[in-house]
């Protein structure tokens, strides 16, 4: 059969009309469900043809309406027509067009489809109504693609078979008489059709058109079983592969950001996407207060324990988020939070192999440490001054202390001028000439570089009548903004699947990735002052004028330092530019996951499924310190004896070497039912069991004296106590072991029933037992189950005439999820601490979990009301979802009175109460032939408010913590103090509950004088969602994405507090009270060491911003390089792009503060730079 | 041919059958365990951060402290050890833990735990399971005792049975009630602790982290004194002197400091290698500078080798000129029996029964081995009452800084002449602290109050 088509969007004749179907039916059924409005109104065609071909005219009709043609031969396309219209109706024109041709129309939904008069399938059937015994027939779907798998049987009887790969089946010795023949198929709609089989063969055939108007059958998939769409009663957000190539991103969640309403994605360190706990993400908020927080991901069909960064987003085909009970309820004690079901590309039958190839290369500008509050030189050398002459300077704290000391130029020559060591013209000197080195000069410099990466992709695809194949490989590599850190990632996916017979199907799927993480790097890290040994002032240089890098101090004075070493002990100086040549760090990670299954078919309504999956990951940290680190010289006189001179540790380089693995299995048993249960409706259900079992497991190990030469280490004594500088120590024992099991096993039932394919109905059933809660503990462990119901009102009499309406459905659902804990049990729990008694050097242990038998798993109830529509002629589509959630049984951090023996324990004693609204919306709003604009908004609302708390501390300490619950409050809700100036000694004032002005940290407040504080917002965005733009004109595409949040608050970190760690001060020093007078100029409190404590002054309403923003994420345009027209043989398509990332950002906070990255003096990750991404894809 | 259906319900039972199949999903756990052996309570019992642990507050009530340094008084940390200094109304904010009273009850909810789990555990060596139940009884003695006499008035046999003592737990559940018992109840159950753990416990311990016979006789001996039967404290201090009395000549570990260094505690061994140590109980805040009043300085004066060990000059570490601090960070400040506390036990025993004389020969033989054989003088007194003074100072002089001062001063204001009032200096000001006030007793946290309010606070 040759079979032509054409549509606007579809290029003709470029290849064989078979392969172009075969190979592009997806994507055509995609393009043309995509666009079929029309730019000029309802069906107002006008022709003036005279002797034109048909298909001339379809092509007309086509622009004018965006009615679609399907036919076959060749006949219809080169017969010429004449006809005259204006502003006629489809149907006028058509019957005009075709009255002197051998040919009927049928119009589906947007869809002309054509057939010779005499061969219509009733003709046929009454054909060969004389013909006896045998019936053979072919299905197929209204362009001729056979449909596989198709349930035939004839009613009453139990004659029954199903399709083969070429769409065909037959009966032998079928007895003489009347039979009402039934063919089913999932996603079409049922056909029925009266024959009598007399003598002799019988031969039909039978189109099958797609259920409910639509052409494609599009499905969402729970991980269990895929639902059509248009069955689907719960909350589901599709996310197709092209969303998701469109952005491009090495990182899944990142290029999901934005793809549909309710999903939150916060994309973490900005610069480094090929790492592990990289972002973090929502759906629908949060439900829970103290558990887990992140939704469950399943991939094809399976939970993972694996990071998301294993899977190449160039390999994902579909993503199904489950926001409701009754799309997630299926997965039981995990899926409160909701659902990710990653679904990975497959081939397709009966296809030639498609190689598909692409690369992106991303430069993105420098690190911007800028946008740090950093004090500069000249403030931090003033600061430091002040710091010493008011005393505070030098801290008061043994010189060999553990704990960092301060001991900075700046302070060292505040100190000398102190103490008359140097004179004040020293002093001015050496000031002058430190306060003219800019703070981020040598460090941007040095320690960090623009980040660059790139990533190649690799697919070929295909299938022969009986097993389909996918294969890809891809590599991604990246130089993050950390100089010398680098990151890169393999990894190589197959998928099989073979139908064995026409009732056996076996599917096998494998992937392998490699991590590969070098760490060698400082970055940002020298900002943090937690690590005390690398905290870099601003004036500190780390190369001196003549580009030898220069020596830091930081455990002691260099005096102390240097005499030490001239008694025996390593050289204890930091040296940031040795420091990062000598490293040696790397972290390597293999994973990989086998699935196999098994489908038998027993009977056309009974099918099962049994599928087994294993995955494994090994995780290993091969941290190297050869002797010249400072890492290596610091434990090796950390622990030196100070009088004997002894080495606790011997000279040598260390290694420390870490292993994590992960090692699961679930095996799944499943009976996919598909019962004919009478003639107007329809029911699927599955019923299953499964088993799982996941397996966390690691060592750690520290091997002192290594040489990485020899690969050998020196046995150390873990036992003797050294007299060292920093007191009695034994020498760290490395070795550390853990191993954690988790099982489950659970039995699950899920069923749809439709009735007169109006109204759907849906339920789920699942039982979890598992050891998080124990195995005495069923009382507690209920079931979880969700009920739902769909009405298509399109399909009722009253809307059929709506012509403006294309599809209008109601959804409501209602039912149970549940969220788990693992860090508590209901026994009581002790753990053996890895190292020893630092007394007695015997092993010891401690409680960890006190005996607490309430213990159960957290519920959280959903109600979900929705609406989806399609309107004008599918100019707008679209989905409105309300939720209602109740969180019951959540676990929260109880206090519990100290005096019996531990001062907190979890407790199923809170609930929570959320709703929100999820609102999607797609539409075009131009539509011509080169020229088309479609947008697509997502808009979500989520909010929550604490229903129930227990031992609410009604406390200012409490409060001022947003992580608190606080009852009747939204989860997250800032409290603040309020301000009330500085006094005229530039102490920070505050005002509380009567309104007297107090000192901010005079300790006499009341600490429960609650009228102290004032609520002044939430912490997590209450409004988000993205809006996407597409333009095309000809052969380019531009494409624009729009992220925004809004209705929430953040505190804007301001001065740190210098009391406890000096180098943690924040450029608003600079503006410090500092004579009289100057508190009306400025809020910035003195430095006053009878009020030293400025918590509440930075937890003040001073600080609280508008965290609301909009962010231009992504702009691409792409150009598809018309190859047919260039005669480029070689290549099918060929499209490159470029993208600009994070080229705008709009805040309501004056400041500029991205509240994605909040500045700290000691910030890990700065925001994403601009990045500009070169791109191109082809397909072979 | 098979029929399908009997194939369908074969499936059905196996996927039922394991899921209903319970033991599949009982999983023991590794690393976290249930304690069920012996061993198990063993490994508690063996954790120093909760057992070895004793107060390190009560000092800074007490005149051996006087905070001078204004630059410590702005910096303290925690800000109660201020509050404490000050004899405020209350120690800590509402929501603050108090660390002495979190950390006794954590001991004794740990040895309940011990206490009741040990009868029915697996797999121990014969009496092991005996002996360990008796050291958690010994620790739980331990932390009554301190608790008794920090946030509760001194002991008064008159009163003892109505006096509020503190709430009595001896099982590990948080559901009982928190009713403070009497005195009378807390100290009948110290004794009882310790006499019926004595039969169980080595003369010795392997390290002096557990609790052994001596140990428990120490702390009877104290109990006793603390009671004010000196009869009784005279009794198990000469009883635990029996299986432990050496005493470390502080002038042979004179040899071991380099001339010159600043800070000699680095070479004096810790209190768990110190030989005089009975049972090692650290002060929980080791860390806090203890700046010492020139009233203690002048009764240790300069040649006391325990001035040259145990105090260092302020200035060294930047401190406020003319500041001494008690040890280092890095000693434990041991507040657990030690030989000398029961030597000077048995000294003040002896002198409150009228044996003056023999009194201060204990004491002599102490202070041998406090001073340089050249700075060497032996105490002498006229009378009982003399030799008592004289053996109260030596024991303030050998005390210092570990916990003891404050429930000493407690006792002997029940003796006009013994009695004292403490001045404490605060940025010029003067604050006083008068014999027999309700101030000497430690207020219950609020946090401790709000979530029981049946435990009565301690009148001010």
């Amino acid at each position: 059969m040759k079979i032509n088509t054409f549509s606007m969007a579809v290029p003709k004749a470029w290849l064989s009309p078979q392969i172009l179907l075969i190979m592009k039916l997806t994507t055509l059924l995609l393009i043309i469900a995509l666009m079929q409005a029309s730019a000029k109104g309802y069906s107002q065609i006008t022709l003036n043809a005279t002797n034109a071909p048909l298909e001339k005219v379809f092509e007309s009709i086509n622009q004018q309406t965006g009615y679609v043609f399907f036919y076959t031969g060749t006949d219809i396309k080169n017969a010429k027509v004449n006809v005259q219209v204006k502003n006629a109706s489809i149907d006028e024109t058509l019957n005009k067009c075709l009255q002197n041709l051998p040919y009927t129309y049928k119009i589906i939904d947007k869809n002309v489809v054509f057939q010779h008069k005499e061969e219509s399938f009733i003709d046929k059937a009454k054909a060969f109504f004389n013909l006896p015994g045998k019936i053979t027939g072919k299905v197929t779907d209204s362009i001729g693609t056979p449909l596989i798998g198709a349930s035939v049987r004839l009613d009453q009887t139990n004659y029954q078979a199903v399709t083969n790969t070429n769409g065909e089946f037959n009966f032998d010795a079928v007895p003489t008489g009347k039979y009402k023949i039934i063919i089913t198929y999932i996603g079409y709609q049922k056909l029925e059709q009266n024959i009598e089989i007399n003598a002799g063969p019988v031969t039909i055939n039978f189109t099958m058109y797609p259920s409910f108007g639509h052409l494609s059958e599009v499905t969402v998939s729970t991980g269990y079983q895929d639902i059509p769409e248009e069955r689907a009663t719960g909350a589901f957000g599709k996310i197709t592969s092209k969303d998701i190539e469109r952005r491009e991103s090495s990182d899944i969640l990142e290029s999901i950001e934005g793809s549909t309403a309710g999903l939150l994605v916060n994309v973490g360190s900005p610069d480094q996407s090929l790492i592990k706990n990289r972002d973090n993400f929502s759906i629908r908020g949060v439900s829970t207060i103290n558990s887990v927080t992140t939704p469950l991901i399943v991939l094809d069909g399976f939970p993972t324990e694996l990071d998301l960064v294993n899977i190449n987003p160039a390999d994902v085909e579909s993503i199904t988020v489950l926001k409701d009970a009754a799309a997630a309820s299926i997965w039981g004690i995990r899926a409160a939070n909701g659902v990710l079901v990653i679904t990975t590309k497959k081939g397709k039958f009966n296809s030639a192999p498609q190689v598909s190839y692409s690369s992106t290369f991303t430069f993105t500008g420098s690190p911007r440490l800028s946008y740090l509050p950093l004090l500069n030189s000249a403030g931090m050398l003033s600061l430091e001054k002040e710091l010493v002459d008011k005393g505070i300077l030098p801290m008061q704290q043994n010189p060999f202390s553990s704990l960092p000391n301060v001991y900075t130029t700046g302070s060292q020559l505040a100190l000398g001028l102190k103490n008359g060591t140097i004179s004040q013209q020293q002093y001015n000197q050496q000031v002058a000439s430190l306060s003219g080195i800019n703070v981020d000069g040598q460090y941007q410099k040095y320690l960090l570089q623009s980040p660059f990466a790139q990533q190649h992709n690799v697919a070929i695809s295909g299938g022969s009548a009986t097993s389909r194949n996918y294969f890809s490989a891809s590599y991604a590599s990246e130089n993050p903004n950390a100089k010398n850190d680098f990151d890169d990632r393999i990894t190589v996916n197959f998928s099989n699947e073979t139908r064995i017979s026409q009732k056996l199907t076996f599917t096998a799927q494998s992937f392998v990735t490699i991590l590969n993480q070098k760490t060698d790097g400082i970055g940002l890290s020298a900002l943090e002052p937690d690590k005390s040994q690398i905290t870099l002032s601003p004036y500190d240089q780390l190369v001196n004028a003549n580009g030898v890098s220069n020596n830091f101090s930081y455990r002691s004075t260099a005096h102390a330092l240097d005499s030490l070493q001239n008694a025996g002990f390593q050289n204890w100086n930091y040296n940031y530019i040795n420091e990062m040549a000598n490293a040696d760090n790397t972290e390597n990670s293999l994973a990989y996951r086998l699935t196999t299954g098994l489908n038998y078919q027993i009977l056309p309504a009974i099918g099962v499924d049994v599928k087994y999956m294993i995955e494994k990951s090994y995780d290993k940290t091969n941290d190297y310190y050869s002797p010249d680190t400072y890492y290596a010289r610091n434990l090796i006189n950390s622990y030196t004896d100070i009088n004997s001179h002894v080495n606790g540790v011997p000279v040598g380089g260390v290694l420390n070497q870490s292993d994590a693995d992960q090692n699961n299995y679930n095996l799944r048993g499943q009976i996919n039912l598909n019962p004919d249960i009478g003639r107007d409706s329809r029911l699927y259900a599955i019923v299953g069991g499964e088993l799982r079992q996941t397996v966390s497991s690691g060592d750690g190990n520290v091997a002192y004296g290594y040489d990485d030469r020899l690969l050998t280490a020196t046995p150390v004594d873990y036992v003797t106590k050294y007299n060292t500088t920093l007191g009695n120590l034994v020498v760290p024992y490395g070795q550390t072991f853990t191993n954690l099991v988790d099982k489950y096993a659970s039995a699950y039932a899920n069923f749809t029933y439709s009735y007169k394919a109006k109204y759907d109905l849906s339920g789920s059933f699942r039982k979890d037992n598992s050891n998080l809660f124990g195995s005495a503990n069923d009382g507690t462990n209920v079931p979880l189950y969700s009920f739902g119901g769909k009405w298509h009102l399109k399909d009722e009499t009253f809307l059929t005439n709506t012509d403006w309406i294309s599809e209008l459905n109601l959804r409501a659902t209602y039912g149970y999820n549940g969220n788990i804990n693992k860090t508590n049990s209901p026994y009581l729990i002790i753990a053996t601490s890895p190292s020893v008694n630092p007394i007695n050097s015997g092993p010891y242990a401690t409680v960890v979990n006190p005996a607490n038998p309430e213990l159960s798993p957290e519920r959280v109830k959903t109600i979900n009301i929705a609406t989806d529509f399609t309107l004008f002629k599918s100019r707008l589509s679209g989905s409105v979802d309300a939720y209602w959630r109740k969180s019951l049984d959540l676990l929260g951090q109880v206090a519990i009175n100290p005096t019996y023996g531990f001062t907190s324990l979890e407790a199923n004693k809170l609930e929570m109460a959320g709703r929100g609204i999820d609102i999607e919306l797609n539409g075009y709003e131009i539509k011509t032939r080169n020229f088309q604009w479609s947008s697509s908004i997502n808009f979500s609302y989520n909010t929550n408010k604490v229903a129930k708390t227990f031992f609410q501390q009604n406390t200012l300490d409490y409060y001022t913590n947003p992580a608190n619950p606080i009852q009747g409050q939204t989860l997250g809700t800032i409290y603040t103090y309020r301000f009330a100036g500085l006094n005229n000694q530039g102490d920070a004032m505050i005002y509380n509950g009567a309104g007297q002005k107090i000192y901010a940290d005079d300790y006499t407040l009341n600490e429960n004088d609650l009228g102290a504080i004032e609520k002044k917002g939430v912490t997590s965005p209450p409004y988000f969602g993205s809006l996407g733009n597409t333009f095309t004109y000809k052969n380019f595409e531009l494409y624009t994405l729009i992220t925004f949040k809004a209705g929430y608050q953040f505190i804007r970190p301001t001065i740190g507090n210098i009391f406890s760690d000096p180098r943690d001060a924040s450029a608003d020093w600079a503006n410090r009270w500092e004579k009289p007078g100057d508190e009306l100029t400025t809020n910035v409190p003195s430095i006053d060491p009878l009020h030293e404590d400025y918590t509440r002054y930075e937890e003040s309403n001073l600080f609280v911003e508008n965290a609301s923003y909009i962010r231009l994420r992504d702009v691409t345009l792409t150009y598809k390089i018309p190859v047919r027209a260039l005669k480029w043989g070689f290549v099918n398509t060929l499209d490159v792009s470029i993208t600009g990332k994070n080229l705008a950002l709009w805040t309501a906070n004056k400041y500029g503060i991205d509240p994605d990255y909040i500045p700290t003096t000691s910030a890990t990750s700065l925001p994403p730079s601009k990045s500009l991404i070169f791109s191109v894809k082809a397909n072979f | 041919m098979y029929n399908p259906k009997y194939f369908l319900l074969l499936l059905w039972f196996a996927i039922f059958s394991f899921v209903s199949c319970k033991k599949y999903v009982e999983v023991k756990p590794e690393g976290q365990i249930t304690p069920t052996t012996v061993n198990d309570y063993q490994l508690l019992l063996n954790n120093s951060t909760v057992f070895n642990v004793s107060s390190g507050t009560t000092d800074f009530v007490t005149d051996d402290i006087a905070l001078i340094d204004t630059g410590l008084i702005s910096s303290i940390q925690p800000v109660s050890l201020l509050n404490i200094y000050e004899f405020k109304e209350l120690f800590y904010q509402t929501s603050e833990n108090d660390p002495d009273w979190n950390a006794f009850y954590q001991q004794i909810y740990t040895a309940n735990i011990a206490i009741q789990g040990l009868p029915s555990a697996t797999s121990g060596a014969p009496g092991q399971a005996q002996k360990l139940i008796a050291e958690a009884k010994v620790h739980r003695a331990y932390a009554y005792l301190c608790l008794v006499n920090q946030y509760a008035a001194v002991y008064n046999a008159s009163n003892v049975d109505k006096a509020p003592g503190v709430p009595l737990l001896l099982v590990p559940t948080y559901t009982q009630s928190l009713q403070r018992a009497s005195e009378a109840t807390i100290y009948n159950q110290i004794l009882s602790d310790l006499n019926t753990s004595l039969a169980a416990l080595p003369n010795l311990p392997v390290n002096n982290t557990d609790p052994s016979k001596t140990a428990v006789y120490a702390l009877l001996a104290r109990t006793y004194l603390y009671m004010g039967d000196y009869a009784n404290a005279l009794k198990n201090a000469d009883l635990a002197l029996s299986l432990q009395s050496t005493l470390l000549s502080l002038n042979s570990e004179l040899s071991n400091v380099p001339p010159g260094f600043f800070y000699p505690v680095f070479y004096f061994p810790l209190s768990q290698d110190n030989p005089e140590t009975i049972l090692l109980k650290a002060a929980d805040n080791q860390d806090a500078p203890l700046n010492l009043s020139s009233e203690l300085l002048n009764l240790l004066g300069p040649n006391d080798l325990r001035t040259y060990f145990f105090t260092y000059n302020g200035p060294d570490l930047g401190y406020y000129p003319g500041t001494y601090y008690a040890y280092s960070p890095y000693e434990s400040r041991n507040q657990g029996p030690t030989v000398s506390e029961m030597m000077l036990i048995e000294a003040e025993c002896l002198a409150r029964s009228q044996q003056g004389q023999q009194g201060l020969a204990v004491v002599n033989v102490l202070r041998q081995n406090r001073f340089k054989p050249s700075d060497y003088t032996p105490l002498t007194a006229a009378n009982d009452q003399a030799a008592l003074v004289l053996i109260l100072q030596e024991r303030r002089r050998e005390l210092f800084a570990k916990g003891f001062r404050l429930f000493d001063l407690k006792r002997y204001n029940t003796d006009p002449t013994l009695a004292k009032t403490i001045t404490h200096p605060l940025n010029g000001a003067q604050l006083t602290l008068a014999p027999g006030s309700n101030r000497y007793v430690y207020p219950i946290a609020t946090n401790v109050i709000s979530a029981n309010p049946e435990i009565t606070q301690n009148p001010r």
